[in-house]
């Protein structure tokens, strides 16, 4: 396990070297309906980590991923401060204890879009520049 | 206690209550350590195996989900395998437990109910984990099987918490098990000894009390009853409610009987005591070195003593007397000069208090104790001074005259042997005497013999005084008298006393209101100058005596050879 661990902060150091070089802007993206106007970074992460499932009003909270890219690397790094390997350790190890259910992957920006104009309990990432009116950008702060 | 009868019943009863109180303490001890044996065996045999086992069965689950969650995450199906490995020693392991469950016979049946639960759920469990496992390890996309991998957590957590649960329990079993084993040994100890003590106070208790009830108190009664006879004391109510069936009892009896014997058989010391005191001999009783130490009222009286005077002191207190004459061939030196194996029966004489001597016959007899040992002497003392008077008067008839005193004819001659063995002794002269009364017949026929008696008193009072101290006068029978003169120098001395007699004569004699006269004839013969036997002298002063009566009486003579021849 060890030897593990070091693999892993390895492959972390190797990969913040890559997102420095090639660093891809993303918003977080929710429906437009969705009550909630901005939220806390640590908010985020513990959405996107699973630790919170619920929004405030109590609709289940739909994580959507985006498939390995440098856009989710960046933001995996960025919000999550996890390599997008860590972030899939992390929700295969809550499957396999079955503490909680594992994000929906949406292959690009538009497939998310589109899930995310329809499902007003979902959240997402999208590239800054694909923003537009079908969803809603959420600030973070 | 009817059937406590012999000593040794008595006895036995004591020994088999400490016997059966020791048997209980055996046994009360034996029956703490059997179940202590069985709670230990059973903790071994049940709690300590399922403890055990399902600490491994937990040990064993959680490796497994290791296994499929290592596969899971890393893709390995060599993880996955080695976790589908494990199933059959779970299933095992649950049926070992089960088993061991079944064997006790206090089995609840919820948590056998639980085991079948468990067992059915792991199977099921297993059944899929297996299929599913290997197959995302094998890189399946789990996103496929979310709901299925959702499901199995679900299991593995329920039957995981199950496992966690079987496991506290059956440990908290084991140790709650040992505790009460160990509260129950304590317990058991402190009980044990609280019954050990009272069974031993009850059990001494018991002995105590059957011993003082059917021992102690009827040999105490026995004990006091012995020293109240030897007090004197003849009735014990005591004995009397004693059990004759009983051995102690008949002891009691058996002492009642004696005593009751013994009053009619014997008489008591005091009737002794009263006996002894009061005879009229005296009874003295010494020990064997003659120290007095017991004397009767006789005694007392007769020796003018308290007895606090006598008792203690030496028997020649009283054979000596306040005198001491050691010379004295009476007293009683040592025991030697007493014949032991006869009754002695010897004139002797105590000494009294102030010093009268007391003639006594004395028996002495050896005080015996029983046929073997000597206990001392008992002395009776009979007082024989009356029959000394007696005596002493008899001898004075035999020796004196019975009218004038004077000495007869057997102590007269004597008394004339006694003179001349002196004179022979002493070479010196000796004078006799013979005087006859003249007319003495005639008086006595013409004035009655008390006249005569009269006479011849008066002529014994003449004649003591007419001469010495020393010199012997007899009547030797009649109108006979004699005179010896002892140690004279010559016949002056002779003729001297000669006319202080013929002096004396010359004054008449008073009797009945007359008066008489009488006149003596005295013949001398002097020793050794007339003759120097006995008989000679005697007949030469009666030779002499005849010569002053032919010469006309009222005068005297002196022997002369011539004259006989």
């Amino acid at each position: 396990m060890k030897f593990l661990k070091f693999f892993i902060f390895a492959l972390l150091l190797l990969l913040l070297d890559h997102a420095k070089v090639e660093a891809a802007d993303f918003v977080v993206v929710v429906n437009k309906d969705n009550p909630v106007e901005s939220l806390d970074r640590s908010v985020v992460k513990h959405i996107f980590l699973g630790k919170k499932t619920f929004w405030d009003d109590g609709q289940h909270i739909d994580v959507f991923l985006q498939p390995d890219s440098d856009l989710h690397t960046s933001f995996a790094l960025e919000i999550l401060h996890k390599s997008p390997n860590q972030l899939l350790m992390h929700w295969k190890h809550i499957l396999f204890s079955g503490t909680g259910i594992p994000p929906r992957h949406y292959p690009d920006n538009n497939s998310m879009k589109e899930a995310i104009a329809v499902n007003p309990q979902a959240i997402g990432y999208i590239d800054a520049q694909q923003l537009d009116s079908t969803i809603k950008k959420i600030p973070l702060h | 206690m009817k059937l406590l009868n012999t000593i040794s019943k008595k006895i036995w009863f004591c020994v088999n209550v400490a016997l059966i109180g020791f048997i209980l303490a055996t046994g009360f001890a034996l029956y703490s350590n059997q179940q202590l044996k069985i709670h230990l065996s059973h903790i071994r045999d049940i709690d300590f195996n399922l403890a055990i086992h399902s600490n491994d069965l937990l040990n064993l689950f959680a490796l497994q989900n290791n296994y499929y969650k290592e596969s899971f995450l890393f893709g390995s199906p060599e993880s996955a395998e080695r976790g589908n490995s494990l199933c059959e020693g779970v299933i095992k392991k649950i049926k070992a437990i089960t088993e061991i469950q079944h064997s006790t016979y206090s089995l609840p049946v919820d948590r056998a109910e639980a085991l079948t639960t468990l067992k059915k759920r792991y199977q099921e469990y297993s059944q899929q984990a297996t299929e599913l496992y290997p197959l995302l390890a094998q890189g399946k996309d789990p996103g496929d099987h979310i709901e299925a991998l959702q499901l199995l957590a679900a299991s593995q957590n329920e039957i995981l918490s199950n496992m966690e649960f079987f496991s506290k329990h059956y440990h908290q079993n084991f140790s709650k098990n040992v505790n009460t084993l160990i509260d129950t040994t304590s317990r058991n100890s402190s009980y044990l000894a609280v019954f050990f003590i009272t069974l031993l106070i009850a059990m001494s208790l018991i002995v105590n009390w059957a011993a003082k009830r059917t021992l102690i108190t009827p040999l105490n009664h026995i004990k006091e009853a012995v020293r109240a006879f030897g007090r004197g004391q003849r009735s014990f109510p005591a004995l009397d409610v004693m059990d004759p069936s009983d051995d102690i009892g008949e002891l009691g009896e058996a002492i009642i009987t004696m005593t009751k014997d013994l009053i009619k058989t014997t008489v008591s010391k005091d009737y002794v005591d009263s006996i002894l005191h009061n005879m009229n001999d005296s009874l003295i009783v010494t020990s064997m070195n003659f120290h007095i130490r017991n004397v009767n009222l006789a005694t007392l009286n007769l020796l003018g003593y308290d007895s606090d005077e006598l008792i203690g002191r030496h028997i020649n207190t009283i054979f000596r007397g306040p005198l001491n004459r050691v010379q004295d061939c009476d007293t009683f030196d040592n025991a030697d000069k007493l014949d032991f194996h006869s009754s002695g029966k010897n004139e002797k004489s105590f000494y009294s208090k102030d010093g009268q001597i007391i003639p006594v016959l004395l028996s002495t007899a050896l005080l015996k104790n029983g046929d073997i040992e000597n206990q001392g002497f008992v002395y009776v003392a009979k007082d024989i001074t009356e029959r000394k008077k007696t005596e002493e008067k008899l001898e004075q008839m035999a020796l004196y005259d019975f009218l004038t005193g004077l000495a007869n004819r057997v102590s007269f001659n004597d008394r004339l042997e006694q003179a001349l063995r002196k004179a022979r002794r002493q070479n010196s002269q000796t004078g006799l005497m013979f005087i006859d009364l003249d007319r003495f017949k005639e008086i006595n026929d013409t004035l009655g013999h008390d006249s005569g008696d009269a006479l011849l008193k008066k002529v014994a009072e003449w004649l003591q005084k007419s001469v010495r101290e020393c010199d012997a006068v007899a009547r030797l029978g009649g109108d006979e008298f004699a005179i010896i003169l002892e140690n004279i120098n010559d016949h002056q001395d002779a003729t001297n006393t000669a006319d202080r007699i013929l002096t004396a004569f010359t004054t008449p004699v008073r009797y009945d209101g007359k008066e008489f006269f009488t006149s003596p004839s005295i013949g001398i013969a002097v020793y050794p100058g007339d003759a120097t036997k006995t008989e000679d002298l005697l007949k030469y002063a009666d030779q002499a005596m005849y010569q002053a009566k032919q010469n006309g009486g009222n005068t005297y003579s002196f022997f002369s050879q011539q004259k006989d021849e």
